[in-house]
């Protein structure tokens, strides 16, 4: 049994953008030009980067929510996105998905205790009898009492609304979790409770997880490793310790510099970057972080860096970072 | 622009393939029209040459065809009762309908928009609950029923208006367009409009019935959905009179999806005349159907079909194209 | 958009709902006359004083309140033209109207739903086409489209409920694709497909509850609509065959005598009126009750 469980290969996605009207070749916007990484058993993966970077995309392709325009993700030997319908639902037990907002992932006319038992109904898990007691079982895991089997959704808060969106993709015992934004749509308090909480069950079921997340510092928190996107492309990816202590690109140094420090007496560098995010469908040529770059060269404008190893395990997306962060 | 207007058009013609495909189906449907025309007495050998004359006894797809050809060049074959062309019957009939359903539809905005406007701006007192009401029992009350009662208080016992029929007999009908009201009123002729008004107003009140109660509160709400927004706020705050804010900047933006629906209730005016028609013997289409249906005249049920969905086509696509050009949104969506 | 918690239809729902009624005095008057007439419909026999077919010709067209000496009869409403009590007539008619549009009403919004649904879930070209189906049939003349069926076929009670529920099966279409359309959106329907849901379970379990809601609401406008139509039809004489007393059919009758015996046109109507007026004010609490629960 190999240690890789999920491998995600030259993952692209395009959106033909809307023609203006008076004709004119159809544009292409490139959410996602070119991602590759893998994720081992019991990992947790980070991905982290600014709204529009394509992290939200790249993790609805490892589910197949979104197919791949090229570009293939194989989890433990199964190239997923060439199954067809009815092997591609079974597989769905085994790698499951939570979604940003509390609000819109939960059928507003179906009771928690639907909600929470339908994938044991879907794969047939166990008998009528037994998927009541599983799905109470897994609500007192995530904190909720059984109280709340009967409830709507709309009669919860928003951070219970999201345990039971946890509850939901555990309930099947996948493998592996994607969890896009978990706690975004939170109040900073009860984020840290449901952090906490994933970190406790992704012990307990001994889960590989994805967390894709604008928030650095929740990113920080929860990771083993951390992937940085920018503009749909990796710019680089390493261990949370090596990313956080010693960051070899200029994007991830300036991600990193904005992530609060709970001493007040620590003097913090802020890397402010200059100009606006550019858009999608025209990125700039050569290496796409280059236009906000305070150390971009000649070099950079001209020719797109590809993913290399600068240290053991720590792969960078940049020509000059040897130069700026030693080795 | 071109593209939007392009699509629209081809849409339209679809439908209207549709509908004379639909035409031609229920036509068919019990499987003779020959039999259907002839009288009980009629003897094989004439069954026999109708259906050869009518061209009955070709095979389906080829009469289908046929049919579709002739529709195009608004060819419905001759009356069997009156031996003329049918399109030509119907057409001239469409004056009266239209002048009809004009009149109503204008009587309809004269209550609805005056009505609706106050009922917004004074909302939720005596006003605007009696609006409301008598709104809702408009809609719950057969217009012909109302217009029968009306014949019967203002024709029959009061003799204030005529019974039926576009003129009184004996006044002379000098109407190139065949619309009486208008014409007399353009051409000053006075006896004329004075005639031909008397004699529409109640046929107008029943078909514009529902129209207004419905319009009525349609123009409420939307004046409500407007002076709830922002902008309207804004102007307030600037200090602009309030009769300025409802009718320039309220009236304005509430007025595009109104468009739409006044387009909407023409069209189902025209189409829904049958009634008023019968009713006050009103010669328009509505009635002409009524008497083809006695006759089992098919070429004239047909051609007013197909022409009354041709308006009814014509009019929603002129209120889509003219939708789309006051809200650019549209266009490019 | 979300609606949330139980369809209104759910017994969990009933006491809310229950409580809302009461407060809303128009809907409550609407409710029980509505309810006033399904009972006079279902226990017409024993309820009509008289024999609504027997035709006494020579005590016809009399006024409300006469006394016959003849049959022995007191009409309330007075007789029509071929001496029917006419009271009696406008009791049995209501089952008509009834029956008509409760089945017009489900019939046109099961075809609807599952158009809509249909359409606005699987896009592409099932959209197109049922689009194409729903302009084709709005555009054809309602009257006329009675007319022209009736005219190959003659008038019948199948035919009357099947052309209108031809007619307003659109509107269902319409609103529940456009419902379909923007819960296909929502992040629970992408949740149930990661699940690993089958494509029929997500539109039973989670696509078609959530677009209920404005189908009711569709219905609840136009009960009202069809019972008016249904009159005018009959009222023409193309409706409901004229062995069967329907309101409008009675009204039809009663044109003749406009200027002789009134009442034959007048009480029908306002039986039609009356129940229309109740079952627009129910319907109207009806939609204000479902409203709002959006968003709750």
């Amino acid at each position: 049994m190999s240690d890789v469980l999920l491998s995600a290969e030259g993952l692209v996605k395009h959106y033909a953008v809307r023609r203006q009207f008076l004709g004119g070749a159809a544009r292409q916007l490139r959410a996602v030009d070119g991602v590759s990484f893998t994720l081992a058993r019991r990992e947790v993966l980070g991905v982290v980067g600014e709204s529009g970077c394509g992290k939200s995309t790249i993790g609805r392709m490892l589910v197949n929510l979104i197919e791949p325009t090229t570009g293939r993700v194989v989890f433990d030997g199964i190239d997923v996105t060439a199954l067809d319908k009815v092997a591609l639902r079974k597989l769905r037990r085994r790698m499951q998905f939570v979604f940003q907002d509390p609000y819109s992932s939960l059928n507003p006319r179906l009771t928690i205790e639907r909600i929470v038992g339908e994938p044991l109904q879907i794969h047939d898990l166990c008998d009528a009898a037994e998927v009541m007691e599983r799905t109470a079982a897994m609500l007192r895991k995530v904190g909720l009492g059984a109280d709340h089997m009967r409830r709507y959704p709309h009669e919860l808060s928003g951070g219970q609304r999201q345990r039971v969106g946890i509850a939901r993709a555990l309930i099947s015992t996948p493998e592996l979790v994607v969890a896009d934004e978990p706690v975004s749509a939170l109040d900073v308090s009860i984020q840290a409770q449901v952090l906490n909480l994933l970190a406790e069950l992704r012990q307990e079921m001994q889960l590989s997880m994805i967390m894709i997340s604008h928030n650095m510092a929740v990113i920080q928190h929860s990771c083993d490793r951390i992937a940085v996107m920018y503009l749909g492309q990796l710019v680089e990816i390493a261990s949370a310790d090596e990313i956080v202590m010693a960051p070899a690109h200029p994007y991830t140094a300036a991600l990193v510099s904005a992530v609060p420090v709970p001493d007040p007496t620590a003097r913090r560098q802020r890397i402010i970057l200059q100009g606006d995010v550019p858009s999608p469908i025209d990125p700039p040529a050569g290496c796409r972080f280059h236009t906000r770059c305070p150390h971009a060269g000649i070099q950079c404008a001209v020719e797109t860096p590809g993913l290399r190893e600068v240290r053991s395990n720590h792969w960078v997306s940049c020509h000059r970072s040897e130069e700026i962060y030693g080795s | 622009m071109l593209r939007f207007i392009a699509a629209r058009c081809a849409q339209a013609l679809v439908v209207l393939f549709g509908i004379t495909a639909i035409c031609f189906v229920i036509l068919h449907l019990t499987g003779d029209p020959a039999a259907l025309m002839l009288p009980e007495s009629a003897s094989q050998k004439d069954y026999q040459e109708l259906r050869e004359r009518m061209g009955f006894d070709r095979p389906l797809p080829e009469q289908f065809a046929g049919y579709m050809v002739n529709a195009a060049s608004l060819d419905f074959g001759n009356s069997y009762h009156q031996h003329r062309p049918a399109m030509a019957i119907v057409l001239a009939r469409v004056p009266a309908t239209f002048e009809l359903a004009i009149v109503a539809f204008l009587i309809a905005l004269l209550i609805a928009l005056p009505i609706g406007i106050v009922s917004a701006t004074h909302r939720n007192t005596v006003v605007d609950y009696g609006a409301m009401s008598s709104a809702l029992v408009g809609q719950s009350m057969p217009n012909f029923w109302l217009g029968l009662m009306l014949m019967l208080v203002f024709s029959l016992w009061l003799d204030l208006l005529p019974v039926s029929g576009r003129l009184t007999y004996g006044i002379e009908a000098q109407a190139a367009t065949g619309f009486y009201v208008f014409e007399g009123l353009l051409r000053l002729n006075w006896t004329l409009f004075k005639d031909a008004s008397l004699h529409i107003l109640l046929p107008a009140l029943t078909a514009g019935l529902y129209s207004s109660a419905r319009l009525t509160r349609l123009v409420r709400s939307s004046m409500l959905d407007v002076l709830g927004e922002d902008y309207v706020r804004t102007a307030r705050a600037k200090g602009l009179p309030e009769w300025k804010v409802v009718n320039v900047h309220a009236l304005k933006n509430a007025g595009i999806p109104l468009i739409t629906l006044c387009g909407i209730e023409l069209g189902l005016l025209l189409g829904g005349t049958v009634v008023t028609e019968t009713v006050f013997a009103w010669p328009g289409i509505g009635m002409l159907t009524m008497q083809a249906l006695q006759n089992n005249d098919f070429p004239i049920i047909q051609a007013a079909v197909f022409l009354l969905a041709f308006i009814f086509v014509f009019i929603n696509l002129v209120v889509d194209l003219v939708y789309a050009w006051l809200d650019p949104r549209i266009r490019y969506g | 958009m979300a609606e949330a918690g139980p369809l209104p239809f759910q017994p969990s729902a009933f006491v809310e709902a229950w409580g809302s009624l009461r407060r809303h005095k128009g809907a409550l008057i609407g409710a029980v006359i509505l309810l006033a007439i399904i009972v006079m419909a279902l226990c017409a026999q024993w309820i009509a004083p008289y024999d609504p077919f027997a035709q006494i010709p020579w005590e016809g067209r009399r006024g409300p309140l006469t006394h016959f000496d003849g049959s022995g009869r007191f009409v309330l409403l007075g007789t029509d033209h071929l001496g029917r009590d006419l009271l009696s007539r406008i009791i049995y008619a209501s089952r008509v109207t009834l029956i008509v549009s409760f089945t017009a009403v489900v019939i046109s919004g099961f075809i609807g739903v599952v158009l809509g649904v249909a359409a606005g879930y699987y896009g592409r070209w099932v959209d197109a086409v049922c689009m194409r189906l729903v302009d084709i049939f709005l555009a054809f003349p309602f009257e006329l489209l009675a007319l022209s069926v009736v005219a190959v076929t003659g008038p019948s009670l199948p035919v009357v409920v099947a052309v209108m529920a031809l007619r307003i099966w659109v509107v269902y279409a319409r609103v529940v694709r456009g419902a379909t359309l923007a819960v296909k959106e929502q992040d629970y329907v992408q949740a149930a497909i990661a699940l690993g849901a089958s494509q029929l379970r997500i539109v039973l379990v989670h696509v078609l509850p959530n677009v209920l809601t404005p189908a009711i609401v569709i219905a609840t406008l136009y009960v009202g609509r069809v019972i008016l139509i249904e009159s005018a039809l009959s009222f023409l004489g193309i409706g409901v065959p004229a062995s069967t007393p329907t309101w409008g059919g009675i009204l039809g009758d009663g044109r003749s005598y406009l200027d002789t015996a009134w009442w034959i046109a007048f009480f029908p109507g306002l039986a039609i009126m009356i129940t229309v007026l109740s079952v627009n004010l129910l319907g109207d609490w009806v939609r204000d009750y479902l409203d709002p629960r959006i968003q709750a």
